[in-house]
């Protein structure tokens, strides 16, 4: 049993809700190894961001990764407890 | 070739040539031939330089062009279309400089008549140019000497009584030809890379104004405007478009910080604790806004802004982009954010690339730290990470060339030489001799393999593969990060080729959209065939264009190399202990096969043949 930090950066945080700036963060409970979409599931606020990322504006245009790696196997990339997940919108370069 | 019709639009067809040695002005018609085959932008543009200038001719001599030119797309309903392009031979990599700034110069100059201006020789006086749909003078006013960029526009807008003019500018830098000079237009909107506004400066040309009310024709003006909505429309809707349009490029400051590409104190280590506070959510909070935007521009990004606390409270100055907010804050080691936005503006001010300041200033900074220099190599300055007094005395320095900063002003590169081995170590820089974009890229490929390959001083491809998809090159997915560099070459290659199209449109690159909207704008509005395939074909001919024309100033492989900080490992973060060393040369020997190039680089005559440059 651990748990695993998710952290949301804006423009994706305020589409949940977040009024202020900064990350939307919230905690997951979980044991052993779990996919993305398996850990999201577990939490209200997840849910909502799974939702969201099944649309084509946002599953296109955001960048998953797992402690700053880019992960490139997006909802389905395994974590472990102690991790952290975050969310970013896509930089295009610049 | 393709079929060019009578009633082409887009193009006004006409180029300005201004002698400034003899004061002469002429027109001269641009050929329908030569607009299908080089489109645009950095395209004609080069293509106008390959031919007229002297092989290996110096940058800062007169017979050197300075050549202005605008796109197709520029003044017309396509969202972000008031990009110029500036060519010219750089004085930083002695070779081709090319450089984009957005804002509204690029639609005022085709609403002044003109689809490029080309200017050579040398004003007896500093001069500026006024150029508008009724008459083109060169004036000369000593006035101008030593105005900063946005005094330089204010004041000639003010005495020209033309609100509605976009004024392109140089500092003191551009003047007192600092070889990393730029060229500042609408505001802090700049075209900056490889020393153009040193070139400007060797010629005595302070500015140009252009202004006009002369529209821009179209071909098939039913089709354009539902292409044009089409294009704003999905400007909009991308998650991209709202981030920069909500937070600026800031908006992913901390996107890079986190995944290890942020450049902090030199690349000697990728990580920066206080890039929350750096990041733009945070950003905008804190300062007062006034929105800017650009000719056509849904995203509506750019704003003046106004600092609220801190010791330069009241200032007013353009917002910076990312690449200003990390040169002037990690890379130098500041972690105030209002002291990164003070000097970007005076950075903006004095008329100077950002990127080779910063990573000049920082070496100079790690070169302290570690005692290869000292006070006696610095005119007495006793400098540390983060001292912003100190470096903004070396900033003020390097744009009047006065002491140390005579040589500062010389960029990274040629400084890294002067002070030797230990220096030129530390430095980072490519082998062309310039700055590379304000990331760590050694933990990005795309962007190191496409800065080191670079033909005109910028990124090959514009943004990284492993971090962008392109759908419209079949890359659904982006390429996974070190798993096959053949299959990053590859795809950075098909980018390079893309967005040296994108340059040629005369828009902006973050209102760029997939080819196959963009090709059928462009058909639309000019009345010519085009389609994605000719569109890479076109990013491909001007990309060995640009090879051709760097050959005759002198080019060879050697130049295709990164220095050595950037062969490093990244010393710690998530892409800690990452090298290219040993995949460096093997990528930049398959990219040429790739561009049907010889093991030299040098494009093969099949390849000519093929891209009609034979």
């Amino acid at each position: 049993m651990g748990r695993v930090k998710v952290k949301v950066y804006q423009p994706l945080a305020s589409e949940m809700g977040r009024e202020k700036s900064g990350p939307l963060e919230f905690q997951v409970d979980l044991h052993g190894e779990m996919s993305i979409e398996q850990v999201l599931s577990l939490h209200e606020v997840g849910e909502g961001l799974l939702s969201l990322l099944k649309t084509s504006e946002w599953s296109d245009n955001i960048m998953i990764a797992l402690e700053g790696e880019i992960n490139y196997d997006g909802l389905s990339a395994k974590v472990s407890a102690g991790e952290e997940i975050q969310f970013f919108p896509l930089y295009g370069g610049g | 070739m393709l079929n060019i019709p009578k009633n082409y639009g887009g193009y006004k067809g006409k180029l300005l040539r201004v002698d400034l040695t003899d004061s002469e002005i002429t027109e001269e018609e641009i050929s329908p031939e030569k607009m299908e085959k080089f489109v645009g932008g950095v395209g004609l543009g080069s293509s106008i330089l390959r031919e007229e200038i002297e092989d290996e001719v110096d940058a800062f001599a007169p017979e050197n062009r300075l050549i202005f030119f605008t796109g197709p797309f520029a003044g017309t309903k396509v969202p972000g279309s008031g990009t110029y392009s500036v060519v010219t031979k750089g004085p930083l990599t002695e070779m081709f400089g090319g450089a984009q700034a957005n804002g509204w110069f690029g639609a005022r100059m085709k609403f002044a008549g003109y689809d490029g201006i080309v200017f050579h020789g040398k004003a007896s006086e500093l001069s500026y140019v006024l150029v508008t749909d009724e008459d083109v003078q060169i004036k000369t006013d000593p006035e101008l000497a030593g105005k900063d960029t946005y005094e330089t526009q204010e004041y000639l807008k003010e005495k020209l009584a033309m609100p509605k003019s976009s004024v392109a500018c140089i500092g003191p830098a551009g003047e007192n030809e600092v070889r990393f000079a730029n060229i500042a237009s609408d505001g802090g909107h700049f075209a900056s890379t490889n020393g153009i506004g040193a070139v400007m400066g060797s010629k005595n040309l302070k500015a140009v104004v252009v202004a006009g009310d002369e529209g821009v024709p179209v071909a098939n003006e039913e089709r354009f405007d539902e292409l044009a909505k089409e294009w704003q429309k999905e400007v909009n809707e991308t998650l991209m478009g709202a981030t920069v349009s909500q937070y600026g490029t800031n908006g992913f400051f901390s996107a890079a910080a986190e995944t290890g590409w942020l450049p902090v104190k030199n690349l000697t280590t990728d990580i920066f604790e206080k890039h929350p506070e750096f990041n733009g959510d945070s950003l905008r909070e804190k300062l007062d806004l006034d929105r800017t935007p650009c000719h056509a521009c849904p995203l509506e990004h750019c704003n003046e802004v106004q600092l609220k606390e801190g010791r330069h409270e009241g200032l007013k100055t353009d917002e910076p982009e990312y690449e200003g907010m990390a040169a002037f804050g990690p890379l130098i080691g500041n972690d105030d954010y209002t002291e990164a936005i003070y000097l970007n503006d005076l950075n903006d001010r004095l008329g100077m690339d950002l990127k080779e300041m910063g990573f000049t200033l920082s070496l100079i900074l790690e070169c302290v730290e570690n005692g290869v220099l000292d006070e006696e190599d610095l005119d007495g300055l006793d400098l540390d990470w983060g001292d912003i007094d100190g470096v903004e005395k070396l900033m003020k320095n390097i744009a009047h060339r006065e002491g140390v900063g005579d040589m500062l002003a010389e960029g990274v590169y040629r400084t890294a030489k002067n002070f030797g081995e230990d220096a030129l170590d530390k430095a980072v820089y490519t082998h062309e001799g310039i700055a590379p974009h304000i990331h760590d890229p050694r933990g990005l490929w795309g962007y190191l393999f496409g800065q080191t390959i670079s033909n005109m001083g910028s990124i090959e491809g514009f943004s990284p593969a492993e971090l962008v998809p392109q759908p419209d090159l079949g890359m659904d997915e982006p390429v996974e990060k070190y798993k096959d560099p053949y299959e990053l070459v590859e795809a950075q290659g098909e980018m390079a080729k893309k967005y040296y199209f994108v340059d040629n449109l005369g828009t902006c690159f973050f209102t760029s959209v997939d080819l196959s909207l963009m090709t059928e704008a462009l058909e639309a509005l000019t009345g010519m065939e085009y389609s994605k395939e000719e569109a890479l074909k076109q990013g491909h001919r001007t990309m060995t264009s640009s090879r051709l024309l760097n050959i005759s100033q002198g080019w060879s492989k050697e130049e295709d190399k990164a220095s050595e900080r950037l062969l490093e490992p990244c010393p710690d973060g998530p892409n800690e202990g990452v090298s290219i060393r040993e995949d460096i040369d093997e990528m930049v020997d398959y990219h040429y096969r790739r561009m049907g190039w010889d093991e030299k680089g040098h494009p093969k005559k099949e390849t000519l043949k093929e891209l009609g440059l034979d």
